[in-house]
């Protein structure tokens, strides 16, 4: 587990890093120029700020179960093994990267300059499964593609929907008089699509080949 | 654990109808270089895919030192299938860098020898930062003899190592597989095409022909039991009664035979008028395995 677990940091190191910097620079930006940043470019990007650590997880998890399955078990890792070390790799990325989100969200107001606005605290439990969803979808379709590229295609679109629960959930989680038990429920099909999605993977792997 | 001997029992192996491995047994023991040796598409790298559990198969079982194979993580760790790196990935050109792989070798494979590959990487000038897709097939092949000896794994199995080398690269790689070997003793197990090349390496052979491993055994007593009898067509036609007759070639009144015979049957041969010549391991391989593909 240690072995799998240390070969997928090293894929994933570089691109926390730079979700890292982005999330300092956004904050400090919106930190220094709370005006100025709402109607620009930046400001866009700022207030994706949630689903920027999904979008993250979502493009390296395509390859996971492709490339770097493929070299893990042709150095004689076990399926089994590369399995849940990446399990267990999503997930403390998960945590990690909203724990990073929370960090951002908070600092500003505990440095005394404005506070950030992407989001209230009350939406931070709900990034976990939300962005847990889109990662899982997106290596269950990374792992479709090896035996079917067509149904593959459906796990993407899966990808999509988790991210759309993320951007829905940033405003329903203010305004429950619109949007009533939604935030609940679209957690639910979260939890669901998780569990979906490592199965597939789970199926995928067992007998997967080296290619 | 020390090397053991790597045995494969009634291995079935398909891809669709196409029925590559059927009911294949074979025994590979600890400290000898084997060279496995089989037609285009004859199931060489499946075999070897499933004797370290890169690949499935449909029956039979593979073991190591009387152990599963298959999603042992022990075992694995004492086989080390170096095959050759693909140009392309799923979904494009294979951009990684040669040190991405040496990193994944260095953190999966336990006997990693560290100072070694970096010997090797400069014995082969291979820059650990250039891309894959960058590199020539040759340069590719080293890469794949590079994680393979530096694995210092019980039972190390090469896949083609010598494709795409060149000759003076080639030889370097018999040189520093003897050298290697002459230290460890560990097994090798490698198949390829460039047969007699590599004849003086290997200590045993395997043939694979038609799905099944039709000949293994030390190469020099295999290659002693061939001979090719050329001379008058009656003549060959004559001696060659009762041997076991693997191909013929005639040219005009001029016959060659291909025989397999201990040196007791091949004396009435010897005092005929004919040429009686060894075969080398190639030719022995064609006589064997020429015949027209299965479909």
């Amino acid at each position: 587990m240690n072995a799998v677990m240390r070969f997928l940091w090293r894929q994933y190191a570089p691109a926390t890093a730079v979700f890292f910097l982005y999330a300092l620079l956004m904050t400090l930006l919106h930190s220094l120029f709370p005006a100025g940043l709402a109607d620009t470019t930046l400001g866009s990007y700022y207030y994706m700020f949630p689903i920027v650590p999904a979008l993250f997880l979502l493009v390296f998890n395509f390859g996971v179960h492709s490339t770097f399955l493929d070299i893990a078990l042709s150095m004689g890792c076990t399926r089994r093994t590369f399995l849940w070390g990446h399990q267990l790799m999503l997930l403390l990325l998960t945590l990690g990267l909203t724990a990073l989100t929370a960090l951002f969200l908070f600092v500003p107001g505990l440095l005394g300059l404005p506070e950030a606005d992407f989001m209230t605290p009350r939406g931070l439990p709900y990034l976990l499964p939300f962005t847990l969803a889109a990662a899982e979808a997106a290596s269950a379709g990374g792992a479709l593609r090896r035996t079917r590229p067509g149904l593959s295609l459906a796990f993407y679109v899966l990808c999509l929907l988790a991210l759309i629960f993320l951007a829905v959930q940033m405003q329903v989680v203010d305004e429950p008089w619109l949007w009533g038990d939604l935030a609940w429920i679209l957690t639910l099909v979260s939890l669901v699509l998780i569990a979906v999605c490592l199965g597939v993977c789970a199926c995928c792997i067992r007998r997967a080949v080296v290619r | 654990m020390n090397a053991a001997v790597l045995q494969a029992a009634g291995l079935n192996k398909s891809y669709g109808k196409n029925h590559v491995l059927r009911d294949l047994d074979v025994t590979v023991e600890p400290g000898k270089i084997y060279g496995l040796i089989g037609r285009n598409g004859a199931g060489k790298t499946t075999l070897l895919g499933i004797l370290t559990g890169q690949n499935t198969h449909e029956s039979g079982s593979v073991t190591y030192g009387g152990q599963p194979v298959w999603e042992n993580q022990t075992v694995l760790g004492e086989l080390c299938f170096s095959r050759e790196l693909s140009e392309t990935l799923v979904g494009g050109r294979n951009s990684l860098k040669v040190a991405h792989y040496l990193n994944a070798a260095s953190l999966f494979l336990p006997h990693w020898d560290r100072d070694y590959a970096q010997r090797l990487l400069e014995e082969f000038s291979l820059d650990p930062g250039k891309r894959i897709y960058a590199l020539s097939k040759g340069q590719r092949s080293m890469v794949t003899v590079l994680i393979g000896l530096a694995s210092r794994a019980p039972v190390t199995i090469l896949d083609e190592p010598a494709a795409g080398l060149d000759v003076v690269m080639r030889e370097r790689f018999y040189q520093l597989l003897l050298e290697d070997f002459g230290e460890t003793g560990r097994t090798f197990l490698l198949s390829t095409h460039i047969i007699e090349e590599a004849a003086a390496v290997f200590e045993d052979v395997l043939f694979l022909d038609r799905g099944k491993i039709i000949e293994q055994g030390p190469a020099e007593d295999l290659v002693a039991q061939f001979h090719t009898i050329s001379g008058r067509a009656d003549e060959v036609d004559r001696v060659c009664r009762g041997l076991e007759v693997l191909s013929t070639e005639t040219l005009g009144r001029h016959k060659t035979a291909a025989v397999r015979c201990g040196e007791e049957a091949l004396s009435p041969a010897r005092a005929a008028d004919v040429d009686i010549a060894p075969m080398n391991l190639q030719k022995v391989f064609v006589a064997l395995c020429g015949h027209e593909p299965a479909r």
